[in-house]
């Protein structure tokens, strides 16, 4: 499999949980109410301090998504991205019960699976939406390659080398 | 089994037949008519004791085979608006009966069959697989969903489940060969 | 039933399909359900590109909005952040991390396009409020009882004649006066006098009186009255053939001004220019002094502080440099700069650059790597921590001496400070002038000058510095009176309470007090609060704020880089070229809400001393919502005849604003309600006549805003706003020049003042700017919006050209915005100007960058937003409680809570354990945010957070109903137990529980304990009954352009208003806050602000059991 080029990284501790990376992708990619691409979740820890956690499509190197599909409609291009093929997709389900993530979903409108694809129609002369509007740039969309911090990823167990890194992560799934 | 898979034409005809049975059949429980009894002897090809699971349903039951009625979320209440963009995102516009309806989704397969049919007919084979490709969408997001959710209509669902897993057999093999 | 087998059913399906069963007789039915429509359209061509400025909240970030023109018409397709905006700055690919500043103002206008700016949630989502399925689109009039939810659509003509002359509301006979009847000018211009001449004389008459009762010439009723005869006399004779009740309000009380007054005009979300534009209407052109803000239910208590402190209402620390801040009843997410400027400090928290103190009854939104500490505090009791970190700071000396000892002016520029404090002034403690200043006239010298201490008592001009601690005893008038320092009085006032006693109070413990004084002396003047309403919407707010600031006093941080800043200097929109702002006529009087004006200055006071019959609040600086309803209701100080409400929604917003129903049923204390909005909301139900508006997208608000401190930290900031599309309203005619006219406040506003006559509008209604030689005899007319905010621009853009900001714009960049402005067809009214207006236009506004704005000192290159920081105001000691006569205390002070006349609070409150908070949050701003469906699929309703401590001793788990009870009432909401809320506090996010938004939805979650206004609610209409075609700007567009906007909305609105549970969902806790018995059981409000308090006090029951639905919660 080929190895994604980006780093998509998320510093949490610079999340604040606005919303509007959820909002600008909904604008960007027309997304239905009530399903996301991209997601923020909200956390409460023991001493009553609060963080958000944003979520999105990890674009593994070892992705199980794209193995499940019986007609092979989601397959991971030559930049690493992970992307479905709508023409092709029979909306069988398959791809989204494999994400450990839970970064697909069933797009209502078109009967389809859909998850995040980086804004692959913008990059890389232009962010991904969701990087763009951030107003205190806790996501990231880098080269990879281009930082050594001290990044972490969301359930490193799966197998699936997922490709999304986390600053200032303390490991709440 | 190999021939009779290939003989796709027939089976689509089949297909077809059984949807708009099940049409006609919830169409007229829904407007408290008798159901014309063509349609029970078409079902039970499929279902042999599909008669009896049929009387089980009254009008009022059919009234709630909605997908507004699978979830009681929040977005729940959007159902018959997410199944109207459905709809027309493969260009066609819902009259008369809501949008969520199960009776409107056996319309809708109805219509996606006989459209079938006819390019089969003149050897469309792309556009065939890409009307099948909308009906196992339409059975996997939004009928199974309904179908699953109501007790009465297990058999049903049982039914449809078979269905798409015919359809989905048929898409597997044939996109992957493509 | 067994089951079927693959074989079998595929068997099956063949032997269907060769059988004879014929079933296709359901065709056509088929057919008529499921028929095909044509595929999605592309958009014609590229789309067009504008920079404006949002409207999401009041915190005017820029966007960069992008239009597609498709020949079903315009549709805005998304929205960006303005990356040359310092609030949303600037972001690119190469560009990602420290997203600090925006990008430099030259910037050609296509380079920008390489360059985005962040923006927030609401911003992003501005296209579902544009095609908000509910606005109004063209003029309706009630067509049954007021709110019986009956409105008819009228034709604009009909709208402005009815208005101005008086109709009849046919369907129940009701005659409606027209405002025409109270214009006074036109009253006296049509009876042959020249009105400026005639009101302006008899204006200086009154003057005159009032000057003789302040100089204590006229001190008594029956002089008064004798005046007041001759008056009458004088004047009825002067008016023949008109009478003086033509005239006057009361003849008997000339003080209240003319007829006029009796035309109110309330403005709830106002901006520039849409303010400038109405204030020029309603005070100068029809000469009412009624021009009322919502700032009440606002940040009024917040302004009122620092009014009193620095003497400008808007100061906040700087978010670029400030190392420590104390943020004090402030919400992370909503505070200027808003949740897209805010994003600033949070960046620079977690890099380890700023440190927070969020004192704060609910967890920040994140700790920023430790940076952001959560100091809880109890609701309603910060003035006592405040007094803890003074405490410590006076008795470690961590505070600047330096700064604090420069006694004046005189002596502050000599120290090279732009800035000084009245620490070492000297208050008299007792005798007739206690809390007075001791200035040099007591002691018996010649000059008014302050008098401080240096080796004696001296003439603080004179002296370079002076005590901070002293008491002493000096004569004063031949009395020996004891003297402080007001420093002194602050630290007695400190150290009333051990640090021990304060933390108590508060809840705060002693270590982190001592904590933050450390931290914000060690670090100053980098350091300093931010402070907002939680501190100030509080019935003794101003001193809660004060008593904060006095924390920043101490240490010197004003007017500095990283210190505490003022709001960011803006362009002479309003005059530079075109006067803008001067109309010949004249007002006086009493405002309606009592605002601005002494009790003691008033007519009244003289015939009837204390207590006013509703209170009088002369040191707020802007003005009251409960109080002007209240006046309406009681017809004090004078009954009115007419409510002009634009953009405003005080039933729902104002607390306890569902009193305010009954009033605005009632046709003879409101003989004429007429509502400028987009959309019939909860006061508008009760309307007359409804004016449909514009939305920022679409033409509303437009005009040159400036921001609200500290403005980013620098010089001049001015966003521009101009419409994205063209309005979405009924047009209305065209302008004499050919410009189209859309129905919107601006179009209603101009024909109103043609129809009657008013000045300042029609032929030469505009005059050049009259300190300039070659344009003062120029005049200009004002038929249209286009010709009053084209000369806004133009005005901004010369004032920008002379100042170096606005340079020679190159012909691509003039070109762009012809292109892709709508603006930019109304170019040929300022001829002159345009190019220089479109170099702002393509910018989005006027903008400094920071580094340019702080002089090699550190201080900031604007104007000092004061010149001296006043630790005790004698105004303030002077002035006295309208209702008890008791004079104010005259500096910051712990006090507890208590109502306008110290009387009953405590009773009212008593047995009530917990305290109900209402913070915002980044996903909504107030009411007005319901249609932001990609924020409410996030969250659709809100809940009352409760610690789990407190859930366990009342029995409650998240997802139950509980029922909250108030002294006024009783509220169900759904429980949700997280530790991020302190113990003893519950916290609703305040957004939600809306019933009325151009469809009807009863609400049933709350019940007052007042019977009257459980009525009003009960007698809500089931829904609104209005003619389709006047509702929706969505229905015009095809259904595929509705898909491409609304993949996510409930179409069955366009057809018909089925109340959306969407919109309807949740609570608001302000329908049960606590009132004041003590006047009149109207909503409890500040005693000097007159801010309303956003907190109440509660008991708990467990309801029903439930469970939460969405799988995280977010607020």
């Amino acid at each position: 499999m080929t190895q994604l080029k980006y780093a998509y990284v998320i510093d949490v501790s610079k999340c604040y949980g606005c919303m509007s990376c959820v909002a600008a992708c909904a604008s960007e990619n027309n997304i239905p109410i009530g399903v996301f691409r991209t997601w923020v979740e909200r956390f409460v820890k023991g001493d009553g301090n609060v963080f958000f956690l944003p979520k999105i499509c990890n674009h593994c190197d070892n992705p199980t998504c794209v193995s499940a599909c019986p007609v092979k409609a989601t397959y991971k291009r030559e930049d690493g991205l992970i992307l479905i093929d709508d023409e092709k997709c029979i909306g069988c389900g398959a791809c989204i019960q494999a994400c450990p993530y839970g970064a697909r979903f069933q797009n209502p409108v078109k009967g389809v699976a859909d998850k995040c694809t980086f804004c692959a129609h913008r990059i890389p002369e232009r962010l991904p939406a969701c990087v763009e509007v951030c107003p205190t740039s806790s996501r990231l969309f880098l080269r990879m390659g281009e930082s050594n911090l001290n990044l972490s990823v969301i359930k490193p167990t799966t197998g699936n080398k997922p490709q999304v890194y986390y600053l200032n992560y303390e490991g709440v799934e | 089994m190999d021939n009779l898979v290939k003989d796709n034409l027939l089976i689509t005809i089949g297909r077809a037949k059984m949807y708009s049975a099940l049409f006609n059949s919830f169409y007229s429980l829904y407007n408290r008519e008798e159901i014309p009894k063509e349609n029970i002897e078409a079902l039970e090809y499929l279902v042999p004791e599909i008669e009896e699971e049929i009387t089980k349903i009254t009008t009022e039951d059919v009234h709630d085979y909605r997908g507004i009625k699978t979830c009681d979320e929040f977005l729940g209440k959007v159902y018959p608006q997410i199944m109207e963009e459905f709809y027309e995102n493969y260009g066609f516009e819902v009259k008369e009966l809501p949008p969520d309806h199960l009776i409107t989704q056996f319309a809708f397969m109805s219509k996606l069959l006989n459209d079938e049919i006819q390019a089969l007919q003149r050897d469309d084979k792309n556009k065939a697989l890409s009307l099948k490709i909308i009906q196992h969408r339409l059975l996997a997001t939004h009928m199974l969903r309904i179908l699953k959710t109501f007790e009465k209509l297990k058999p049903f669902y049982e039914l449809i489940k078979m269905d798409k897993s015919i359809l989905f057999m048929e898409l597997r093999d044939e996109i992957r060969q493509s | 039933m067994k089951q079927v087998s693959r074989r079998d059913f595929i068997k099956g399906l063949v032997g269907l399909a060769c059988a004879s069963v014929f079933v296709a007789g359901y065709a056509p039915t088929i057919g008529r359900i499921i028929s095909p429509r044509y595929k999605s359209v592309l958009p014609d061509k590229e789309g067009r590109i504008i920079h404006s400025a949002c409207l999401g909240c009041n915190v005017r970030c820029g966007i960069r909005v992008k239009v597609l023109d498709t020949k079903y018409g315009e549709v805005v397709e998304k929205i960006d952040g303005n990356p040359y905006h310092p609030y949303n700055r600037a972001v690119s690919v190469k560009n990602q991390v420290k997203r600090y500043f925006s990008i430099p103002y030259d910037t050609p206008v296509k380079d920008s396009l390489n360059y985005t700016g962040t923006l927030c949630g609401k911003g992003e989502d501005g296209i579902h409020y544009l095609y908000d399925p509910y606005r109004i689109l063209a003029p309706l009039k009630r067509s049954g009882p007021r709110g019986s939810g009956k409105f008819k659509v009228i034709s604009w003509q009909q709208l402005i004649k009815e208005v101005s002359e008086g109709g009849v509301i046919e369907e129940t006979k009701e005659k409606i006066p027209g405002m025409g009847e109270v214009f006074v000018y036109g009253k006296l211009k049509k009876a042959g006098f020249d009105p400026v001449e005639v009101l302006d004389e008899m204006k200086k008459d009154i003057e005159d009186i009032k000057s003789k009762i302040k100089e204590k010439e006229i001190n008594n009723k029956e002089a008064l009255q004798a005046k007041i005869n001759s008056f009458k006399e004088k004047w009825s004779q002067k008016l023949s053939p008109l009478k003086l009740e033509d005239i006057l309000i009361d003849p008997d009380r000339p003080d209240l001004g003319t007829k006029a007054n009796q035309v109110v005009f309330y403005r709830g979300r106002g901006q520039p220019h849409s303010d400038y534009f109405y204030r020029r209407w309603i005070k100068d052109a029809f000469g009412s002094v009624n021009w009322l803000r919502h700032t009440s239910s606002c940040q009024l208590g917040y302004y009122a502080a620092n009014k009193l402190w620095a003497g400008v209402t808007d100061l906040q620390m700087d978010v670029h440099s400030s190392k420590v801040i104390v943020m004090a009843g402030a919400q992370m997410g909503r505070l200027h700069p808003g949740a897209t400027g805010q994003g600033l400090l949070i960046e620079r928290a977690a890099l380890g650059e700023l440190k927070i103190y969020y004192v704060n009854p609910t967890a920040p939104r994140t700790t920023a790597n430790g940076n952001i500490v959560w100091v809880p505090v109890k609701p309603g009791t910060d003035a006592a921590l405040a007094m803890a970190i003074l405490n410590v700071m006076f008795e470690k000396e961590w505070f600047n001496r330096y700064f604090l000892s420069i006694p004046s002016k005189k002596a502050s520029e000599k120290a090279k400070q732009p800035i000084y404090t009245n620490a070492t002034w000297l208050v008299i403690g007792e005798g007739d002038k206690a809390g007075q200043i001791l200035k040099g006239k007591h002691m018996g010298a010649s000059h008014e000058n302050p008098i401080v201490y240096n080796s004696g008592y001296k003439d603080s001009e004179t002296v370079e510095s002076a005590e901070l601690f002293h008491s002493g005893k000096v004569k004063v008038e031949g009395q020996e009176v004891g003297v402080k320092t007001v420093l002194q009085i602050l630290k007695e006032e400190a150290q009333s309470k051990n640090v021990e006693e304060w933390s108590k109070i508060c809840g705060v413990p002693i270590s982190m007090i001592v904590n933050i004084a450390e931290d914000l002396f060690k670090n100053s003047p980098q350091s300093g609060t931010t402070v907002h309403r939680g501190l100030g919407m509080h019935p003794q707010g101003e001193y809660t704020v004060w008593s904060f600031r006095a924390i920043d006093t101490l240490l010197g941080n004003m007017h500095k880089k990283g210190g505490m800043l003022g709001r960011a200097g803006n362009l002479k929109s309003n005059e530079y070229i075109y006067d803008l702002k001067k109309v010949k006529n004249v007002s006086w009087g009493v405002p309606i809400d009592r605002h601005g004006v002494a009790y003691e200055e008033s007519f009244e006071f003289m015939f009837s001393g204390y207590p006013a019959k509703r209170p009088w609040y002369p040191l707020t600086p802007e003005e009251i919502y409960t109080e002007g309803f209240a006046g309406i209701d009681e017809g004090y100080p004078y009954p009115i005849k007419a409510l002009i409400l634009y953009y405003a929604n005080p039933v729902l917003s104002a607390n306890y604003g569902v009193k305010f129903i009954e009033t605005l049923k009632d046709t003879k204390k409101l003989p004429l309600f007429i509502g400028i909005t987009t959309s019939i909301n909860e006061t508008y139900l009760y309307a007359d006549y409804i004016v449909p508006d514009t939305t920022y997208l679409d033409g509303g608000t437009m005009g040159c805003q400036f921001v609200y401190a500290s403005g980013g930290g620098v010089k001049t900031l001015e966003t521009w706003r101009t419409p994205a599309v063209m309005p979405k309203t009924l047009k209305i005619g065209d302008c004499p020049n050919g410009h189209p006219k859309y129905a919107s406040m601006w179009e209603f506003l101009i024909d109103i003042a043609l129809h009657l006559g008013m000045p300042g509008f029609g032929e030469k209604a505009i005059g050049g700017n009259p300190e300039k030689e070659e344009l003062k005899d120029q005049k200009f007319s004002l038929y249209c919006v286009w010709e009053y905010i084209m000369r806004v621009f133009a005005n901004s853009a010369m004032d920008g050209k002379d100042a170096g900001l606005i340079k020679e714009p190159t012909e691509e960049e003039i070109e762009f915005v012809e292109k892709n402005y709508p603006i930019a067809k109304f170019k040929d009214i300022v001829p002159n100007e345009w190019k220089y207006i479109a170099y702002g236009l393509a910018r989005g506004g006027v903008f400094t960058s920071y580094e340019s704005s702080f002089d090699e000192n550190g201080f900031s290159k604007r104007k000092p937003p004061t010149e001296v920081l006043m630790l005790w105001n004698e105004k303030l000691a002077k002035t006295k409680n309208s209702i008890t006569g008791k004079k104010f205390y005259g500096g910051p002070k712990y006090f507890e809570l208590n109502d306008y006349a110290n009387k009953d609070l405590k009773k009212q409150i008593e047995g009530y354990p917990f305290t109900v908070i209402f913070p915002g949050s980044p996903l909504f701003t107030k009411h007005r945010s319901m249609f932001y469906y990609w924020m409410k699929q996030i969250m659709p309703e809100n809940f009352a957070l409760i610690h789990p401590d407190d859930a366990k001793s009342t029995g409650i788990k998240s997802g139950d109903i509980i029922t909250i009870e108030t002294p006024t009432g009783y509220l169900d909401v759904k429980a949700i137990v997280e530790p991020s809320v302190m113990k003893g506090v519950i916290a609703i996010p305040v957004g939600m529980g809306r019933w009325a938004d151009t469809a009807v939805m009863k609400p049933k979650y709350f019940k007052l304990k007042d019977e009257k206004i459980n009525n009003s609610i009960k007698e809500l209409p089931n829904k609104l009954e209005l003619p389709k075609e006047a509702v929706n700007p969505v229905k015009e567009l095809d259904e595929i352009r509705k898909k491409l906007l609304f993949t996510k909305s409930k179409k069955k609105y366009y057809e018909h208003l089925i109340p959306d549970s969407w919109r309807f969902s949740g609570v608001t806790p302000n329908v049960v806050s606590l009132i004041d018995s003590t006047t009149g059981n109207w909503s409890l409000l500040s005693w000097i602000g007159g801010a309303q308090v956003y907190f109440t006090v509660a008991k708990i029951k467990r309801k029903s059991k439930g469970k939460t639905e969405v799988p995280w919660i977010i607020w």
